[in-house]
């Protein structure tokens, strides 16, 4: 986990940020089509495209997860940093526990926010899939749905929305079945 | 004014802000900056190396890619822009009358943007795009639309707050009228709160419209645009891998810079976050 | 001149999604304040002093019951007469919005009234009247005093010569010698201008300086009137040990 580092300088804190944000925003049909050109055209490790095994899944889910992995840590650090000043936390360390029991504690503690988050990050992966399943060539409903649009194929579409709005609520729903199941206080009554 | 000074000593914020104004300026002026004509193919002298004469080289059809990029921040940027204003527009004009006036008309907007918001933004966005049809005015229409419920929401929430404060109970009770108090208080207090939500925002919208071209969905050929000009990249790969190169960049750095300027706004707006960062550093 | 005849107010408190409890603050409080009268209101908190305060003020309505001023509903009369009632609220930090200057607060009421001849002077007047230096005028808020910042509040509300001022536990918040210092101030004010005053508190002392006139205000009724003369005269509990604990009877 990337700590507050305190005592930094200006200079280091930008560009620590910045190395934190860029996988945030680097485009990601930037990115796939980098990983294509150094994994598969460069080094051949990874097929370019198409979906033929295991290995043709490694690009496109890197490609895909790589804003999400940042924003996580970025979201699980600031919670970190939060709890870090919480009296629970006080109270451990004058129980005398062990730093890493205590860490712990923070760490299980700020993944509630990020679960929540999550739920509301899967309609953006949705979306997402339709620019990486383009990018990589690969027989999805995403790509599906963009081809349906060149060909004003309605139907189609208006499946592809429905079928979305679905997912989006089960998602949503079962998101919060396990944050009541993560903190107990959620689940009862006010 | 504090704010001003304030942004001023915040050395990112001042980096951002420059970055956006010239990457504006050089958009606006295209014409007179870029140093060739961004459709006009060249077949010639396609695929030149960094010259002179091509300062970032040609594509497959022999265009400058420099002035690819610069007529590309008309497209992407300028719009990404006009996306947000008319966004805010909307979302200001109803946010405010639902949570000034409160009542049937609060209830009436809210529960529309109730059904809105229950529905991905994104795939909203591709719908419709989908129903109307790959265009560029398609993709800004689609993107307001998707978006306008949520800031009306943010700033009827934001409005409702300010109602509680004393000043404007003491503007009711003088008999000021409507104009006056929003005018005078609510526009100025929910504006800044909603400008940092706006300045991140618009990173978010330039990579949706640029990821909606690289799908061809929005721009169409010829029009420059960076989103489609990776789209044309894509298919050189194997052979110019290079061209791939300027219009990611010039995606990332913009969108980073709306980013930063984001997060500094929000530092420069809200002491509690500035009392925090100094308590850290 | 204000009238208040059998309010009752309630709010609703939502319990689960389905049922919804309604929950008494006021009921049934019946009381008039004359022209040119103090009238101090004390009550503990939660007895709906401020819900009493917002309903005089119509900035909202009563569930039953009127509100009269002048004869006419509160909602009609303040209408018609703009700038003619005033508030100072107990919570100085949000009762001034933090962009404006001093000067911008206090020519607020005035400007959006546009009654803005002579301005200047009026407001350099206004900041002697409540005893604050001119060198304040381009100040922000948050430069100022917690007792500075109510005294502009105060010369706010009397910016625009109300013939009706609430103060809804203005002095509350401010330390003693402050306290003091503005109650000089308010019975100057009442002299000069010849304003009627509601003064909403929670502790006596203030009430017994400069009223005339006490209410009770105990579980959304009220309880007992008393001129301020007469105040052993009480008769319900809960005026007895409230009037009690501050001054000693009988001794």
């Amino acid at each position: 986990m990337v700590d507050w580092k305190e005592g930094e300088t200006t200079r280091n804190y930008i560009l620590r940020r910045l190395l934190a944000i860029i996988p945030i925003f680097m485009p990601n049909f930037w990115v796939g089509l980098l990983f294509i050109w150094m994994f598969s055209v460069k080094f051949n490790i990874f097929p370019t495209s198409g979906m033929d095994g295991v290995r043709s899944v490694i690009l496109p889910a890197i490609t895909l997860s790589l804003t999400y992995i940042s924003t996580y840590a970025r979201l699980i650090r600031n919670n970190m940093i939060q709890n870090k000043h919480e009296n629970y936390v006080l109270y451990a360390r004058a129980r005398g526990l062990k730093e890493n029991t205590i860490h712990r504690h923070i760490f299980v503690n700020s993944l509630q926010s990020s679960l929540t988050a999550l739920g509301m990050s899967i309609p953006k992966l949705i979306a997402g899939t339709v620019i990486v399943e383009n990018i990589f060539a690969w027989p999805g409903i995403g790509r599906l749905c963009v081809t349906a649009i060149f060909n004003r194929d309605y139907p189609i579409i208006q499946a592809y929305v429905l079928l979305m709005a679905v997912l989006f609520v089960i998602c949503n729903l079962l998101v919060d079945i396990f944050s009541a199941v993560l903190d107990p206080r959620l689940g009862q009554e006010q | 004014m504090i704010f001003w000074k304030r942004l001023k000593s915040d050395k990112v914020a001042v980096i951002c802000i420059s970055v956006i104004i010239v990457v504006l300026l050089l958009g606006i002026f295209a014409p007179l900056v870029a140093p060739h004509n961004p459709i006009e193919p060249h077949i010639n002298v396609k695929f030149a190396n960094i010259s002179l004469d091509y300062p970032l080289g040609t594509d497959h059809l022999g265009r400058c890619v420099l002035s690819r990029l610069l007529y590309g921040i008309q497209t992407t940027v300028v719009l990404a822009l006009v996306t947000m204003g008319a966004t805010l527009l909307i979302g200001t004009l109803l946010g405010v009358i639902a949570g000034y006036f409160r009542g049937w008309i609060d209830e009436v907007i809210m529960r529309f943007c109730d059904v809105l918001l229950s529905f991905p933004s994104e795939v909203m966005i591709l719908a419709i795009v989908g129903m109307l049809g790959p265009s560029l005015t398609h993709v800004v229409i689609a993107n307001i639309a998707a978006k306008w419920a949520w800031y009306t929401r943010m700033i009827r929430s934001s409005v409702v707050q300010y109602m509680d404060k004393n000043y404007i109970r003491f503007s009711k009770v003088l008999g000021c009228n409507a104009s006056h108090i929003i005018r005078k208080h609510l526009l100025p207090n929910v504006v800044s709160d909603i400008i940092v939500l706006a300045t991140l925002d618009t990173g978010w919208v330039i990579l949706n419209i640029s990821g909606l071209s690289f799908l061809g969905l929005g721009v169409q050929a010829p029009t420059p645009e960076w989103g489609m000009m990776l789209n044309e990249a894509k298919n050189i790969m194997t052979t110019h891998p290079a061209q791939m190169l300027a219009p990611g960049l010039a995606i990332l750095i913009i969108v980073i810079a709306f980013n930063f300027l984001g997060d500094s706004l929000r530092d420069v707006l809200d002491p509690k976050y500035n009392q925090h960062r100094a308590v850290a550093k | 001149m204000l009238e208040v005849k059998d309010a009752y107010k309630s709010y609703f408190t939502y319990g689960s999604l389905f049922s919804r409890k309604s929950q008494d603050i006021l009921r049934g409080v019946t009381f008039s304040v004359g022209q040119g009268e103090c009238v101090g209101l004390i009550g503990e908190s939660g007895s709906g002093k401020s819900t009493l305060s917002r309903l005089i003020l119509g900035l909202e309505q009563p569930s039953s019951g009127e509100i009269f001023m002048e004869g006419e509903s509160i909602i009609a009369w303040s209408k018609s007469h703009r700038g003619q009632m005033s508030v100072v609220f107990q919570d100085y930090t949000t009762s001034i919005n933090s962009r404006f200057t001093v000067q911008e607060i206090i020519a607020e009421p005035l400007s959006a009234l546009k009654k803005s001849d002579k301005l200047t002077t009026l407001i350099l007047e206004l900041l002697d009247k409540v005893e604050l230096p001119t060198t304040l005028l381009k100040r922000y808020p948050h430069e100022l005093s917690g007792g500075q910042l109510q005294r502009v509040c105060l010369a706010r509300s009397i910016s625009t010569q109300p013939r009706f001022i609430v103060f809804d536990e203005a002095l509350s918040s401010l330390d003693v010698s402050v306290q003091s210092q503005i109650l000089k101030l308010l019975r100057n004010l009442k002299n000069d201008l010849n304003m009627t005053y509601l003064f909403i508190a929670h502790d006596l002392q203030t009430i017994t300086n400069l009223c005339d006139k006490v209410l009770f205000l105990y579980q959304g009724r009220i309880v007992e009137q008393l001129r301020t003369s007469e105040l052993f005269k009480a008769k319900s509990e809960y005026a007895k040990n409230l009037l009690a604990s501050v001054i000693p009877f009988g001794g």
